[in-house]
């Protein structure tokens, strides 16, 4: 830890000192390239294991920019995370080699935000925790913040890479009127991963832990108009027993994730990943004196092979990930005041994700181009009363970026990017006749939702400009869009950045 | 080196069996309610309902054929339950005459978790 921390100490004086060994202009232009190719993108995702970013560049790059992103929907296309959202903030990203035996990488955020037409979720973070979410009929606009940071190392040892990261997002959101939730998340990953050069190959092994906490309250300020929050369950269903005016609770998680990758040492070749992950969400009641209402388990699994040819021209990989959700309902006992007794759980909610694909790289000197095709399936069922839903979808998407440097000291990146998911197969089964009509309708549309076929395209230019007088550093300006559509309704989402690099 | 490995690796088996995901499928169980009366009442006949309304979901059950003072319910889902049952019944106090009440008899709280369950509750006769 105090490793950690000293390293950590180091990279931040390093990179407000700018002290800088490469000088010239063409190289940071070489640099800039290298770091924002999508074959560099794509390179990423097989370096979770933080001993594997050791070689993950040939060069430093340290960024500084204020960005604004927003996305809106005509209808939204899950009513739980809103139909428009906006940010404004600023953030940090480093990636930098100390010496010849030591890279550091690390950034921070801040930003502010918000989100409009929330609709049944009171909660934060609704892709990580749903479906055990609390909820009301009202919904409303969200205001949030959030700040985030992350740092890790790693060195080497003769034939030997030891790698650590730590990253932190801390996250507030709330409303300013009626119902109005109050959401605090704290989410801390800490990973270590060593690596062994043997026989022309990296194998690597990594191991991380995952803390996860989230407080959410709602409150009412005017008694006239309040409505019961209801103890989600999935699937449109929810806890009756404690739906109303517990309106207090907490989520709590401890998990681990433990990865294997095997390629070539010097990065091109055959090679292969794998990642397993576990992370148990308690949700608490904290009126009822911490009742443990339900317990997610969430899985992740995810493997990959590939080959990326020596040359750097192209590179083609297939892989799969899964997600599986194991929701446990708690039997609750007789209650003695507030105290109820825990006298079994059952394992009411099943849902499973699964994403098999295959992606193919082509690199022509200012250009390049990734296509990947692949198959989602989803599969979510409630046991009683029995409800499910379930769709297939297959996808093709397609990326291309070109850039071209321009007078020696600006380069210009063009992105242009397209996909088609069609949904193939869907099927639900709903006990409508037990629900009421507000329920009934949110369960229709978001089936609606989930169950259709859409389009995306987006395109985004990047303006990286070197000043004469001064080589290693420039100032970039980023703009990037995007569309998403079908028959019922669609969306656009712009992300823009601006600063310094170095 | 060689260390660090065994260090993550065990740090990996101690989450991963503390952190291990558990699975609950014993979902149903069947369940039986008994009348009873006192040490001097004989209960000779009965008619009525039972109504089983489980409190995790607020979903019920009624039944209204009895084998003799029982009514059974073959298929509920395990958890907390409240019970309400109202008829008639012919009884006899202390070996006396036959008389007909209506009677009524409910639990605010039994817990259908067994395989299988029964529950016994007290009758109440309205006169």
């Amino acid at each position: 830890m105090k490793h950690i921390l000293s390293v950590l100490a180091l990279d931040l004086a390093c990179t407000m000192v700018c002290v800088s060994v490469r000088a010239q202009t063409d190289t940071t232009l070489a640099r800039l390239s290298e770091h924002r190719s999508l074959r560099a993108a794509t390179d990423a995702t097989r370096r979770t294991n933080p001993a594997l970013r050791w070689e993950q560049y040939g060069s430093n790059l340290l960024e500084v920019a204020a960005y604004y992103d927003a996305r809106g929907e005509k209808d939204a296309f899950v009513m739980q995370e809103g139909k428009s959202q906006w940010a404004v903030g600023g953030k940090v990203d480093s990636y930098w080699q100390l010496g010849s035996k030591n890279v550091v990488w690390g950034g921070a955020s801040y930003q502010q935000g918000g989100r409009k037409e929330v609709e049944w979720n009171s909660s934060s973070d609704f892709r990580t925790v749903y479906p055990y979410v609390l909820a009301d009929t009202l919904g409303g606009d969200m205001d949030g913040e959030r700040y985030t940071f992350y740092g890790g190392c790693a060195t080497r040892l003769g034939d030997w890479t030891v790698g650590e990261e730590l990253s932190f997002r801390a996250e507030h959101e709330w409303r300013t009127y009626d119902p109005r939730p109050r959401g605090i998340v704290t989410d801390l990953t800490a990973r270590l991963g060593a690596s062994c050069d043997w026989h022309d190959y990296r194998w690597a092994v990594g191991a991380g832990l995952h803390f996860y906490k989230q407080t959410n309250d709602v409150d009412f300020y005017r008694e006239a108009g309040v409505v019961p929050e209801y103890q989600m369950t999935g699937l449109g269903d929810d806890y009756e027993r404690f739906k109303g005016n517990n309106t207090s609770a907490y989520y709590k998680a401890l998990g681990w994730e433990a990865c294997v990758t095997v390629m070539p040492a010097d990065g091109n070749g055959a090679w292969f990943s794998g990642k397993i992950a576990l992370t148990p969400y308690k949700r608490m009641l904290t009126t009822l004196n911490a009742l443990p209402l339900s317990k997610l388990n969430v899985w992740n699994y995810s493997a990959s092979a590939g080959w990326m040819a020596p040359s750097g021209r192209w590179y083609a990989w297939a892989g799969m990930a899964l997600e599986r959700r194991l929701g446990n309902e708690l039997i609750a006992g007789s209650s003695s005041s507030t105290e109820y007794k825990e006298r079994g759980y059952l394992t009411m909610y099943r849902n499973h994700l699964l994403r098999t694909y295959a992606v193919g790289g082509w690199n022509l000197s200012d250009w390049e181009l990734r296509a990947e095709a692949g198959w989602q399936d989803y599969q979510a069922t409630y046991e009683f009363p029995t409800r499910e839903m379930t769709f297939s979808k297959v996808y093709s998407r397609l990326d291309v970026q070109w850039h071209k440097e321009l007078k020696e000291r600006t380069l210009l990146t063009l992105r242009g990017n397209a996909s088609l998911w069609h949904n193939v197969d869907d099927a639900v089964q709903m006990p409508y006749a037990l629900m009421d009509e507000a329920r009934a309708k949110m369960v229709q549309q978001c089936v609606l939702m989930v169950q259709n076929s859409y389009l995306t395209a987006g395109g985004g230019l990047r303006l990286d400009w070197l000043p004469r007088w001064k080589a290693s550093f420039g100032i970039f300006f980023d703009i990037d869009g995007g569309y998403r559509g079908n028959d019922e309704t669609s969306g656009y989402e712009v992300h823009t950045s601006a600063g310094l690099f170095f | 080196m060689k260390p660090l490995i065994y260090i993550i690796m065990c740090i990996a088996a101690a989450v991963m069996t503390n952190g291990c995901a558990d699975e609950y499928s014993d979902y149903y169980t069947s369940a039986e309610v008994n009348i009873v009366a006192g040490d001097t009442v004989s209960i000779l006949q009965m008619q009525g309902t039972c109504t089983v309304t489980c409190l995790s979901n607020e979903m019920s059950w009624q039944s209204s054929t009895w084998n003799g003072t029982t009514a059974s319910f073959e298929r509920l889902m395990r958890g907390p339950y409240s019970i309400l049952v109202t008829g008639t019944a012919a009884i006899s106090v202390n070996g006396g005459a036959r008389e007909v009440h209506s009677f009524r008899a409910s639990s605010s709280y039994t817990e259908f978790l067994d395989h299988p369950s029964s529950v016994d509750l007290p009758m109440h006769l309205l006169q």
